[in-house]
C-alpha cells in the first residue's frame, strides 16, 4: 500500500513536470482574414485632392505595397456644400486617384464613397471631413529656426529645442510637424546623444524612422491666437538642413493619427484605432492645412 | 424594497428589544491568549462542559456566553495545536463573569510526539467558516515555492477562483473580478496600489502576517467599497511572554522580525525588509537600472485593563528606480521613479459590557509616486491617494442564539493625479468623502441553522452624491454531521476607479459625474464535507454581474476636452473620456480539497469559470472575455513533512525533529488567456508627407483567440535545523522547474518586408537560495 502511494505520488510528481515542460506554440494562423478597403487621402488647400486605395493583406505574408494598390476601385468625392460630385480617377504614375476639377477649399466638408471587389467580396467605404477654417500660418519671425547646435543652450544653461510658433486655424485644436532630415546619413548622424548608444548598424536599421519624425500637440485654445510647437532634440538624429510641415489637422486626421501606430497595449494585447470610416474601410480621410519651414543642425 | 428595508429595521429593534427584556441570566466573557507570546487566539472554541451552549473568540481574541442559568459550570477552551484548558466557575442571576485564558502548545518541546488530534472535527470548523472565505497562515504561505521572496498575493493565487494575469504580477483576478474590485485590508487600513518591483512582488511582509482572510465573495454588511473580495491582513501583536527574533538572507533580500513584551502592559512586533539587487547581481550585469525596496512594519499592543486594549499599527515600504539611458555622453538623460505606501492605524477595543463589544479605528493610508523623465524628454508624474478613516462597529451578543453588530464608517479620500508633458498636463485632483452604516444580524434559530443578513447604506459625495443601500444574507445547514450546506447573495457598490498600468503604479480616481458608482451582485451556494476528518472538500457555484465597471479607454487622446488653459497649453481636470463604461458578469464552479494536518499536507484546486464583458465603444458592443478569463484552472499544492512521512509510513505518531527535511510542490494549469491578435496588416503613412510606406497591424474581433495553455511546477527544499535557542532553515526553490516557455503575448512586426513574429514568454526557470532563522 505504501509503495503505491509512493509510486503514485512520484507518477504525479512526473506527470506535473511533463506537463510544465515544453514551449507554449502560438498559431498565427488561428486570426482569420478579413479584407478591407485601406484608404489614404488627406485633403489640403492648395494641393490637388488626391486619394490612395489599397488592401489590407494576411498576416505572415510579404508583399510590396504596389502590389496592393486597388486601380479599378470606383470612388467618388462629394463636396457636402453643393452635393457636387467628383469622381476619382486613378492614375498610375503616382499610385493615387486624383480628384480632378475638386478645389478643396478650407471650412468646407466632403465625402469620400469607395466601391471594390476584393477576393470575391463586394466591399464599401465612407467617411466624412471638414476641412480647418482658414487663417492658420507659421510665424517664422517668433519661432525658434535658422541654425543652431544639437541641444544649443542658452547663457543661462537651459536648453533651447528648436520650435514653431503659429497662428491658430479658428475652431481646430490639433497641430502637427513633419520633421524630414534632408542630409540624413550614416556619417551625418548624431551618435553623442543623450538617448542610448547606437552604431552605424542601429542607425541603418531604423534609417526612414530617423530621417522622418513627426510630433503633434493637442487641445489648443479653438479660438484666433498664437500656439507654439517644440521640435524636441529627439526630433532630430542628424546634422544639416531640415524640412518642418507643420499641419493644422481635422479630427480624422487627429484621430488617426493618434492611434493608428499604437494598437498594440504594453501587455501585448491589440485594441482597434479610431477610424472615421464607415463600412469596409481603415486608414484614413482626413483634412489639414500646411504650412512649410526649415531650419539646420550644426556640428558642433 | 423599501418595505423590506423597514421590515428587516423593524426585526432588528424587536430583537434587541426582546433581548433586553429577557436577561436576568448571566453571561461569562473574556479573552484567549497564546500563552508562548500573548497574541490573541482568533476562533478559539470555548463552551460550557456537558452542554450545547458555547461560542468562539473573534479577531481581538474576545469570547462571549451572554444566556448563562444560574449554576456551577466548567468552562472548556479549545484551539487547534494548543492544549485544552478546563475552568470552573459559579454564576448568580445578573452576573457578568469574566474568565481571560492563555493557552499552551502541545507541541513545543523537541523530540516529542505531537498530539495532531483536535477537539473540534473538521465539519464544525466547515460549518463555522463563511462561504468563500480562505484563511491562511504565515507557515502555510512560507510552504509555497515562490519567486524568490514567499509572497501572500503569489500564494493565494494558488486557491481555486483566484488567478493572477501573468508571472510578473502579483495582482489577484477574483472570480472574474479585476484587482481594483478587491479591498485590501492591513491592521484595517485600506492599502492601495500593494505592490513591490514593478507589481511582481506584494508589500505584505509575509514575517509580520499573523493572519490572512479572503473572502471571495458573498461578504457580509460590514465590509464594503468594492466588488469583488476582501483582503484582511492581521500583523503579528508581538510577543508578550519573551524577545523572539528571526530573518532571512537570499541573493535578492534580506529580512528580519523581531519582538518583544513591553513591561507587563504589553507587546512590540517589527519586520523590515531591504533587495539589494542594486548591490550585487546588478553590479555584474550591463544597463540594469538602480533599483530596489525596502519595508518596515511596526505594532504594538497595549493592554490597557481588562476591558480596554489598544493597538497601534505602522506600515512604511518605498521602491526606488534610477536608470540613466545613455551613461557617459556629454547630455545623459535619467528617469527616476519612486513609489510606496505609508499606512497606521490605532485600534481601541472596549469591553463596554460582557454583552456589548466594541471596536474603534481610526486609520490612514496613503501611496505616492513621483516619476521623472529630466528635462531631456520633459515629463514628470505624481500620482497620490490617501485616506483618512474613521470606523467603528459594535457587537451585541443577545444570546448565543443572536448577535447583532452595528457599524458605521467616515472615509475622507484625497486622490490627485499630475502629470506634465510636452504640450499640457493633467491635474486630477479630488477630495470625495464616504460615509458608511451597516447593521448585521446574526441567528442560530436551531443547532443546524446560520441565518446571517445585513444591510449597508453608503453615501459618497464628490461633485455628485451618490446613495445606495447593499443587502446581504447567508446561510448555513448542517445536512449531516459531516456535510454542510450553505448560500450567500448580496448586492455591492465601488466609488474607485482605477487605470491599470504595466510595470507602473495604477492610478486611482473617483466616482463623479462622468463615472457612476459600480455595482455587483452575487450569488453563491456551496457543500462542504469532512472527509474521515482529515480531508476537507468544499465545492462552490457562484454567480456575479456587473454594473458600470470601468475600464481605460485606450482611444482616450482622441477623446480629451481641456478644462483649463496655461499659455495656450491645455490642462485636463476631470476624468471624461479617460474609461470605458461597461457590464459584465462572471459565473463558475469552484472545487478545493484540502488536507492540513499530517506528514503530509496541501491542496487540490480545480475551478470551471467564465467571465464577459460588454464595454461601450468596444468590439461594436459584442461581449467578450477579458484577459484574466481562464475556463479551467488547476492547482496542486503539497508539502511533505519527511521524517514523519516515514514515520506515519510506519505506523507511528507525528514527532517534532532536531533536524528534518521539508519538500514543497506547486503546479498550476490554467486554460490560455483571452487574446486580441492582428487579423491582418496594411499599408500607409502617418503623414501626408511621409515618403516610406509604414506596415501597420489591425486588429481582430477582441479576446477572440487564446493564448496557448499556461503549466508551471515549482519545487522547494528545506532543511530544518534547531539548537537549544534557535533554529535554522537553509532552503532552495526552483521556480518553473520544467522551464516552460508559457507564452505572455505575440509581438508582430515588419522587418525589410519581412513578418517578424516575436513570442514574448513569461519567467524561465528561477532557482532561489536562501537561509532564513529563528531565535
Amino acid at each position: 500500500m505504501k509503495s503505491k502511494l509512493l509510486s503514485l505520488a512520484l507518477l504525479a510528481v512526473a506527470a506535473g513536470l511533463f506537463a510544465s515542460c515544453g514551449e507554449g506554440k502560438v498559431n498565427i494562423t488561428d486570426a482569420s482574414f478579413e479584407p478591407k478597403i485601406v484608404i489614404q487621402g488627406t485633403l489640403i488647400p492648395g494641393q490637388p485632392a488626391a486619394v490612395r486605395i489599397m488592401r489590407n493583406f494576411p498576416l505572415n505574408v510579404r508583399i510590396a505595397p504596389d502590389d496592393i494598390i486597388v486601380t479599378d476601385a470606383n470612388a467618388e468625392i462629394v463636396d457636402a456644400q453643393d452635393n457636387a460630385a467628383h469622381r476619382l480617377t486613378y492614375n498610375p504614375e503616382t499610385g493615387f486617384y486624383d480628384a480632378g476639377d475638386l478645389q478643396v477649399r478650407s471650412g468646407r466638408s466632403y465625402i469620400l464613397e469607395v466601391q471594390t471587389t476584393i477576393d470575391g467580396r463586394v466591399l464599401s467605404a465612407r467617411s466624412e471631413t471638414t476641412v480647418p477654417q482658414a487663417g492658420f500660418s507659421v510665424l517664422e519671425e517668433r519661432s525658434v529656426l535658422g541654425s543652431r547646435q544639437f541641444r544649443q543652450r542658452d547663457a543661462s544653461g537651459e536648453l533651447v529645442d528648436f520650435s514653431v510658433t503659429f497662428e491658430r486655424s479658428p475652431g481646430t485644436s490639433f497641430y502637427a510637424v513633419s520633421v524630414s532630415a534632408l542630409d540624413a546619413d550614416t556619417s551625418t548622424f548624431i551618435y553623442d546623444n543623450p538617448f542610448g548608444d547606437f552604431d552605424v548598424d542601429d542607425v541603418l536599421n531604423d534609417f526612414a524612422d530617423y530621417a522622418y519624425t513627426f510630433t503633434w500637440i493637442q487641445d489648443t485654445p479653438l479660438t484666433p491666437g498664437q500656439s507654439s510647437m517644440d521640435i524636441f532634440s529627439f526630433l532630430t538624429w542628424f546634422y544639416g538642413d531640415y524640412q518642418a510641415i507643420v499641419y493644422a489637422a481635422d479630427n480624422n486626421f487627429k484621430d488617426f493619427l493618434t492611434t493608428h501606430d499604437t494598437v498594440q497595449e504594453i501587455d501585448g494585447n491589440f485594441h482597434e484605432p479610431a477610424f472615421h470610416i464607415d463600412g469596409d474601410g481603415i486608414g484614413v480621410f482626413g483634412s489639414a492645412l500646411a504650412d512649410t519651414v526649415s531650419f539646420f543642425v550644426l556640428r558642433p | 424594497m423599501e418595505k423590506m428595508i423597514w421590515a428587516f429595521l423593524w426585526l432588528t429593534c424587536t430583537t434587541v428589544q426582546v433581548s433586553a427584556q429577557s436577561a436576568p441570566k448571566a453571561s461569562v466573557g473574556g479573552f484567549v491568549y497564546d500563552a508562548a507570546n500573548g497574541e490573541a487566539l482568533i476562533g478559539a472554541n470555548v463552551y460550557i462542559e456537558g452542554t450545547l451552549i458555547g461560542s468562539s473568540t473573534n479577531v481581538s481574541g474576545y469570547y462571549v456566553i451572554p444566556k448563562v442559568p444560574p449554576g456551577s459550570y466548567t468552562l472548556v477552551f479549545h484551539y487547534i495545536g494548543y492544549k485544552v484548558i478546563k475552568r470552573d466557575f459559579a454564576v448568580a442571576v445578573g452576573d457578568e463573569k469574566t474568565i481571560t485564558v492563555s493557552l499552551e502548545e502541545q507541541n513545543i518541546e523537541l523530540q516529542k510526539v505531537i498530539v495532531t488530534e483536535d477537539a473540534i472535527p473538521n465539519a464544525e470548523k466547515l460549518f463555522e467558516k463563511p462561504i468563500s472565505k480562505i484563511e491562511l497562515s504565515a507557515r502555510q504561505i512560507k510552504q509555497i515555492p515562490q519567486v524568490a521572496e514567499a509572497d501572500l498575493l503569489r500564494s493565494l493565487q494558488t486557491l481555486p477562483g483566484i488567478l493572477p494575469l501573468s508571472d510578473f504580477s502579483s495582482a489577484l483576478y477574483v472570480r472574474g473580478g479585476t484587482p481594483d474590485q478587491n479591498l485590501n485590508l492591513l491592521d484595517g487600513t485600506d492599502v492601495y496600489n500593494p505592490e513591490h518591483a514593478f507589481g511582481i512582488f506584494s508589500t505584505f511582509n509575509t514575517d509580520a502576517i499573523k493572519r490572512v482572510e479572503l473572502s471571495k465573495g458573498g461578504f457580509n454588511a460590514k465590509y464594503g467599497g468594492r466588488l469583488s473580495s476582501i483582503l484582511d491582513v492581521t500583523n503579528l501583536d508581538g510577543n508578550r511572554e519573551e524577545f523572539e527574533a528571526s530573518g532571512a538572507i537570499s541573493l535578492l533580500s534580506a529580512k528580519t522580525t523581531i519582538q518583544m513584551p513591553l513591561g507587563k502592559i504589553g507587546s512590540l512586533s517589527g519586520s523590515f525588509r531591504r533587495t539589494y539587487f542594486d548591490k550585487t547581481i546588478a553590479k555584474a550585469i550591463d544597463n540594469v537600472p538602480d533599483y530596489y525596496f525596502y519595508d518596515g512594519n511596526v505594532k504594538a499592543f497595549f493592554d490597557l485593563d481588562a476591558r480596554n486594549k489598544l493597538t497601534v499599527s505602522a506600515y512604511g515600504g518605498e521602491d526606488q528606480l534610477d536608470f540613466t539611458l545613455n551613461e557617459g555622453v556629454d547630455d545623459e538623460a535619467s528617469l527616476t521613479y519612486d513609489w510606496g505606501n505609508r499606512t497606521g492605524s490605532i485600534r481601541w477595543t472596549r469591553i463596554l459590557s460582557p454583552r456589548l463589544f466594541g471596536n474603534f479605528w481610526v486609520t490612514g493610508s496613503r501611496f505616492d509616486s513621483d516619476f521623472d523623465f529630466g528635462e531631456t524628454i520633459d515629463i514628470t508624474e505624481k500620482n497620490f491617494v490617501s485616506d483618512f478613516t474613521f470606523k467603528g462597529s459594535l457587537d451585541l451578543y443577545h444570546s448565543e442564539r443572536l448577535t447583532s453588530s452595528f457599524g458605521f464608517e467616515q472615509k475622507n479620500l484625497h486622490l490627485i493625479f499630475r502629470q506634465g508633458f510636452p504640450g499640457g498636463k493633467i491635474n486630477v485632483d479630488n477630495r470625495p468623502r464616504h460615509y458608511v452604516l451597516y447593521l448585521h444580524e446574526s441567528w442560530r434559530p436551531t443547532y443546524r441553522w446560520d441565518i446571517e443578513a445585513g444591510l449597508r447604506f453608503n453615501l459618497f459625495d464628490t461633485d455628485e452624491t451618490f446613495r445606495n443601500l447593499a443587502p446581504r444574507f447567508s446561510a448555513k445547514y448542517r445536512l449531516s454531521d459531516s456535510v454542510n450546506l450553505k448560500a450567500a447573495g448580496g448586492v455591492y457598490y465601488q466609488y474607485l476607479h482605477r487605470i491599470p498600468r504595466a510595470f507602473v503604479a495604477d492610478i486611482w480616481f473617483s466616482s463623479n459625474r462622468f463615472q457612476k458608482e459600480s455595482s455587483s451582485s452575487h450569488l453563491i451556494a456551496g457543500i462542504s464535507k469532512d472527509l474521515a476528518n482529515s480531508f476537507q472538500l468544499e465545492v462552490e457555484a457562484f454567480y456575479k454581474d456587473y454594473s458600470n465597471i470601468y475600464s481605460f479607454n485606450q482611444l482616450v487622446a482622441t477623446e480629451l476636452i481641456a478644462d483649463e488653459f496655461e499659455n495656450g497649453e491645455p490642462i485636463y481636470t476631470k476624468t471624461r473620456g479617460v474609461f470605458n463604461r461597461g457590464d459584465g458578469e462572471s459565473a463558475g464552479i469552484e472545487m478545493l480539497l484540502r488536507k492540513e494536518r499530517g506528514a503530509v499536507t496541501g491542496w487540490l484546486a480545480y475551478s470551471l469559470a467564465s467571465t464577459k464583458y460588454t464595454t461601450d465603444n468596444i468590439n461594436r458592443g459584442v461581449s467578450f472575455a477579458p484577459r484574466h478569463d481562464r475556463r479551467h484552472a488547476v492547482n496542486v499544492v503539497a508539502n511533505i513533512d519527511w521524517k514523519n512521512l516515514k514515520r506515519s509510513w510506519r505506523g507511528q505518531a507525528p514527532m517534532r525533529h532536531k533536524s528534518n527535511w521539508k519538500f514543497g510542490m506547486t503546479f498550476i494549469y490554467t486554460t490560455g488567456q483571452p487574446i486580441t491578435l492582428p487579423g491582418s496588416a496594411y499599408f500607409i503613412n502617418a503623414l501626408p508627407d511621409r515618403p516610406v510606406n509604414e506596415y501597420e497591424l489591425f486588429p481582430r474581433a477582441i479576446n477572440d483567440l487564446r493564448l496557448p495553455a499556461y503549466a508551471r511546477l515549482d519545487l522547494s527544499i528545506t532543511y530544518e535545523r534547531h539548537f537549544r535557542s534557535w533554529s535554522m532553515y537553509p532552503y532552495l526553490q526552483i521556480f518553473n522547474i520544467g522551464n516552460r516557455k508559457n507564452v505572455w503575448f505575440v509581438d508582430y512586426d515588419n522587418i525589410f518586408g519581412e513578418p517578424d513574429i516575436d513570442v514574448q514568454q513569461m519567467f524561465p526557470i528561477l532557482p532561489t537560495v536562501g537561509v532564513s532563522f529563528e531565535f
